[in-house]
């Protein structure tokens, strides 16, 4: 088994694929998850058909399941790659030309993380119509700040190293240096933030179609289908407790791919150093 | 001999407050092509600002003026750096550790460069970079091209910036204290590799050093600095074994050697 000796990083892929896998068998080869049948409403687990049970419509409970993680593994890795890369390049111009572009693109961050991001939600719930794409960038809009700041951090600390000033004194030109020389040395910690950020995206996905802001059918969000099995959680307890434990597992094993990672680059760092 | 790189009233100026501030006075001096000038000084003479001067490079809040011609071109000394670094001028630097980028490998801290100022192909880089590290002593070249920095030793790192910034064959090659983070016995070694190949390209090296024993040793010319003005210069053996200034006297006098007499106090400099 590759990854020996990082556990975390083992489990964590090892729960991340065996959802991934769930997502992808309802892809292929279960029916649509909009497949009402009112003569099996609230089949209980294990039911002939319906190894999770149905919901109040007879919906099956496992074909949601696996469109569900579906959805959240795109919309988190879209916003993740979207943040990621607006993040990192803020953070690369403000940490590496400093000054006045520093300074204002600082204050644009600080500002923006001034706005408590389920308010901001809220708002342009009201004013623009919900749907995936919009979900996406407006999760985006809040989790570039992150990144901005902590590869500014990084960038500023890598600037000083003499590598950089050889470079300069190489002929390379500022393009150069930022994009063949810095985007490297911040990308592992970046990469190890883009993967604790997936497991926030998750939460914020499932929480936001649960309140009804995020997706909606007939796209089949594991925070919509928590919502509607709310109402009956005391004849069908499985409508709720399988959704919310796929998203459960979805979110530890981001955050232990996350921990994992950290392990791994530190030890190289250390080796590096030493 | 060809004159490699020359300065003309070259002068360095410091920001302070709102006004500038003179820290080095105009100088002129040639370094010739294939010749090692040795720079030495005490710390803040201003030897460093000079060198980097010559290139164009100074750190920010930091101005030169006056003009500086490398091969048959002359620039004014606040252009001279987008022209040259690179190309015509190259700069290896004090700590070979922190020099090297630590992702990239061997082969792409040589070829990278030159590549990308498009003075050589992909194919003629390689070729150029194995012949240099063969100069440089590395037996099996294939391998060290592959190596990242922090699997060198200090002295192999530094001899593979020595090749990084002799890649695009340079009329001016600016050594800034390249060993004083190296061993004493990879010393004598670098700057000996140092000497043959400026000698065999016509390279001409400004060695930045405080290090009156090295600087004696492998420099054909020497120039004194303090408090940013040229107080002596000459032929390496003139000056150190005859000098006239009394600040070169001093300077002297202040070096350790190994036949001073043991747990004898060394002479001072006196403070300015």
């Amino acid at each position: 088994m590759p990854l020996r000796g990082y556990p975390t990083l083992q489990f964590g892929v090892l729960i991340l694929l065996a959802m991934v896998a769930v997502g992808l068998w309802g892809l292929v080869a279960l029916p649509s998850a909009d497949r009402q049948d009112l003569a099996h409403s609230f089949a209980p687990p294990m039911s002939p058909g319906h190894p999770l049970g149905t919901d109040a419509l007879g919906r099956d409970v496992l074909d949601w399941i696996s469109d569900g993680i579906w959805i959240a593994i795109q919309v988190s890795l879209a916003v993740v790659l979207i943040s990621a890369v607006v993040g990192i390049a803020v953070g690369l111009c403000a940490g590496y030309f400093g000054g006045v572009i520093d300074a204002l693109l600082m204050r644009l961050v600080d500002l923006s993380l001034a706005i408590p991001p389920l308010l901001l939600f809220i708002a342009a719930a009201v004013v623009l119509q919900p749907s995936m794409l919009t979900l996406i960038l407006l999760i985006s809009a809040v989790s570039w700040l992150p990144y901005a700041r902590l590869v500014r951090g990084v960038t500023l600390v890598e600037r000083q190293r003499g590598y950089i000033l050889a470079a300069r004194l190489g002929g390379a030109s500022r393009v150069r240096i930022l994009v063949g020389h810095l985007l490297p040395a911040v990308s592992t910690v970046a990469l190890v933030l883009c993967s604790l950020q997936a497991g926030y995206v998750l939460l914020w996905e499932s929480g936001l179609s649960f309140l009804g802001l995020g997706i909606r059918p007939p796209q089949h969000s594991l925070g919509y289908i928590i919502a509607q099995g709310r109402s009956t959680l005391s004849v069908a307890w499985w409508v709720v407790v399988f959704p919310g434990a796929a998203l459960a597992l979805l979110v530890l094993a981001a955050n232990l791919i996350g921990d994992g990672l950290r392990d791994l680059i530190q030890r190289d760092v250390e080796v590096v150093e030493r | 001999m060809t004159v490699a790189a020359s300065a003309r009233e070259l002068s360095v100026e410091v920001r302070k407050g709102h006004g500038w501030q003179r820290v080095v006075e105009p100088l002129a001096f040639d370094v010739h092509a294939g010749e090692i000038v040795g720079v030495v000084g005490e710390s803040g003479a201003g030897k460093t600002l000079t060198t980097r001067a010559l290139v164009g490079l100074l750190p920010r809040g930091v101005r030169a003026s006056g003009s500086v011609t490398l091969g048959e071109r002359t620039f004014d000394a606040r252009a001279v750096a987008r022209e040259v670094l690179g190309r015509d001028a190259t700069v290896v630097l004090q700590n070979p550790t922190t020099s090297l980028d630590p992702l990239s490998r061997v082969h792409r801290t040589l070829v990278e460069g030159v590549t990308h100022l498009g003075l050589m192909t992909k194919r003629e880089a390689s070729h150029h970079a194995r012949a240099l590290l063969d100069r440089l002593g590395f037996p099996d070249q294939d391998r060290v091209l592959r190596l990242y920095p922090h699997e060198l030793s200090g002295g192999m790192a530094q001899r593979v910036a020595i090749a990084a910034a002799l890649m695009p064959s340079p009329k001016l090659l600016v050594v800034d204290e390249p060993t004083s983070a190296l061993d004493a016995h990879v010393r004598v070694e670098v700057l000996e590799l140092i000497g043959d190949l400026a000698r065999d390209l016509g390279t001409g090296v400004a060695l930045v050093s405080h290090d009156l024993a090295l600087v004696g040793r492998f420099c054909d010319r020497v120039l004194v600095m303090n408090a940013g003005r040229i107080l002596e210069r000459g032929v390496t053996q003139d000056v150190l074994e005859r000098p006239q200034h009394p600040y070169t006297q001093a300077l002297l006098a202040s070096a350790v050697t190994t036949d001073a007499v043991p747990r004898a106090a060394l002479p001072a400099m006196a403070g300015s």
